[in-house]
C-alpha cells in the first residue's frame, strides 16, 4: 500500500510511514482486526479441540470397555471347559510321546505289572487316542484284575457279613465284566489281539482264577469254569465259598 | 457427561477385577485336573493306617505316572504297597502250585521290606491280613 501523505510504499504492519513519519490510518484497524481473528481462531479452535478431545476419550474408554469384556467372557468359556482344556492337552501330549508311553507299557505289560498298566492308561488319556487302540482292551482287562483284587481285600478286612454279602454284589460284576473283556470281539478292533496281549488276557485269566480259589474258596475246577458260570451262579459260588450263606 | 465418565472408569475397574478373578479361577481348574490323580504323604498315611494297602498301590501308581517325586516317606510307604501287591499274587500262586510265579513275587516281597524303612511294622500286618503267618 500507498502512504496518503508522501506517497511511499508503506506495509500494513507499519504504525507510522517510515519514510514521513505520519500515523499509518489503516494499522489500527488491522490490528483490531487481527486481534478478533486471533480471538475468533483461539475459541473455535478450542471447541474443535475439546469436542475431539471428548470423543477421543469416550472412544478409547468404550473401546477399552469393549476388549474387557470379551476377554472376561473368553475366560469365563475356558473356565466352564477348563477340564476339556486339560483333557485334550492330555491327549496332544499322548499323540505327541507315542513311542516314549507304548515303551512303558510295554513294560509293564512284560513283567506282569497290571495295576501300573491300567493306571497309566488311564491317566495319560490313552483311551480315546487312536493310535493306542491296541492296548485298549489289555487296559480295561488290568482294570478289572485290578478291581477284583480290591473287592476280596476289602471282604478280607470287612467284619460285617452283610457287608461282605453287599461287596459280592459288585464283585460279581466285575468278574463278569472281566471275563467279558478277555474274551476277543469279532466286530471291533480288539477282534485283533496282538500275541502278546493274547498271553497277558490268558495270565490275567489264569491270575483270576487263583484268586478265586485262594480268596473266594471256590474250587479248583469252579474257577476254571468260572466263565461259563451266569453271574447268579457266580454270586452264590463265592457266597458259599467265602462262608456268607452259614447261619 | 462427568457422571459417565465416571461410571464408565467403574466399569473398567470392575472388569479389570473380574478378569483377574476369573483367571484366577480358569488356573485354579485347570491345575485340579493337573492333580487331581496326585496324593499326599498324608493321603498314604491315612490309607496305612487305616491297613488300606489296595489304595495305596492306586495311589502309587497315580503319583508314577503324574510324575510325582516322592518323599522319603513316600518311598517307604510305596515299598508297602509293593509288598502288598506282590504278597496278595504270592499267596494266589503258592497255593495254586505254580511255584516259579510264587517265587518271583517273594523276591519282590523281600526286596520291599527292606525298603519300607519306619513303616516296616506293616509286614507282619500284610502277612496277618493275606493269611500269610507261618
Amino acid at each position: 500500500m500507498k502512504c496518503n501523505s508522501c506517497g511511499n510504499n508503506l506495509h500494513i504492519e507499519d504504525a507510522v510511514c517510515p519514510h514521513c513519519g505520519v500515523p499509518n490510518p489503516h494499522y489500527v484497524q488491522h490490528r483490531k482486526d487481527m486481534a478478533r481473528y486471533k480471538e475468533d481462531y483461539r475459541k473455535v479452535r478450542g471447541h474443535v479441540v475439546g469436542k475431539s478431545g471428548f470423543f477421543a476419550k469416550w472412544t478409547v474408554k468404550i473401546t477399552i470397555v469393549a476388549v474387557l469384556l470379551v476377554v472376561e467372557l473368553t475366560l469365563i468359556i475356558m473356565k466352564n471347559n477348563a477340564w476339556n482344556l486339560a483333557y485334550n492337552s492330555s491327549e496332544r501330549q499322548a499323540k505327541k510321546n507315542y513311542e516314549e508311553y507304548a515303551e512303558l507299557l510295554d513294560s509293564y505289560e512284560a513283567t506282569g505289572n497290571y495295576s501300573a498298566f491300567y493306571v497309566f492308561y488311564e491317566l495319560k488319556k490313552l483311551l480315546f487316542c487312536e493310535k493306542y487302540d491296541s492296548y485298549d482292551a489289555v487296559a480295561e482287562a488290568c482294570r478289572l484284575h485290578g478291581t477284583i483284587r480290591y473287592d476280596f481285600a476289602y471282604i478280607i478286612q470287612c467284619e460285617s457279613k452283610e457287608n461282605k454279602i453287599s461287596a459280592l454284589e459288585g464283585l460279581s460284576r466285575r468278574i463278569s465284566e472281566f471275563y467279558s473283556a478277555i474274551e476277543p470281539k469279532e466286530n471291533d478292533k480288539r477282534g485283533e489281539y496282538s500275541e502278546v496281549h493274547m498271553r497277558t488276557m490268558e495270565q490275567l485269566k489264569r491270575d483270576v482264577e487263583m484268586i478265586l480259589v485262594t480268596y473266594g474258596g471256590i474250587s479248583p475246577e469252579d474257577a476254571q469254569n468260572f466263565s461259563e458260570m451266569s453271574e447268579g451262579n457266580r454270586r452264590v459260588a463265592l457266597e458259599e465259598g467265602l462262608g456268607l450263606n452259614e447261619e | 457427561m462427568k457422571n459417565k465418565e465416571k461410571l464408565l472408569n467403574i466399569v473398567i475397574v470392575f472388569l479389570s477385577v473380574a478378569i483377574v478373578v476369573t483367571a484366577f479361577a480358569v488356573f485354579n481348574e485347570y491345575m485340579s485336573y493337573k492333580n487331581m490323580d496326585v496324593h499326599t504323604e498324608e493321603e498314604f498315611f491315612i490309607n496305612l493306617s487305616h491297613q488300606d494297602y489296595d489304595t495305596m498301590v492306586w495311589y502309587m501308581y497315580s503319583n508314577e505316572a503324574s510324575g510325582v517325586t516322592p518323599t522319603r516317606d513316600m518311598k517307604n510307604m510305596y515299598a508297602v504297597a509293593r509288598y502288598y501287591e506282590a504278597a496278595f499274587l504270592y499267596k494266589a500262586y503258592a497255593e495254586n502250585g505254580d511255584t516259579t510265579a510264587a517265587e518271583e513275587k517273594k523276591q519282590i516281597m523281600d526286596e520291599q521290606v527292606s525298603l519300607m524303612g519306619e513303616f516296616s511294622y506293616a509286614k507282619a500286618d500284610i502277612d496277618t491280613l493275606l493269611g500269610l503267618v507261618e
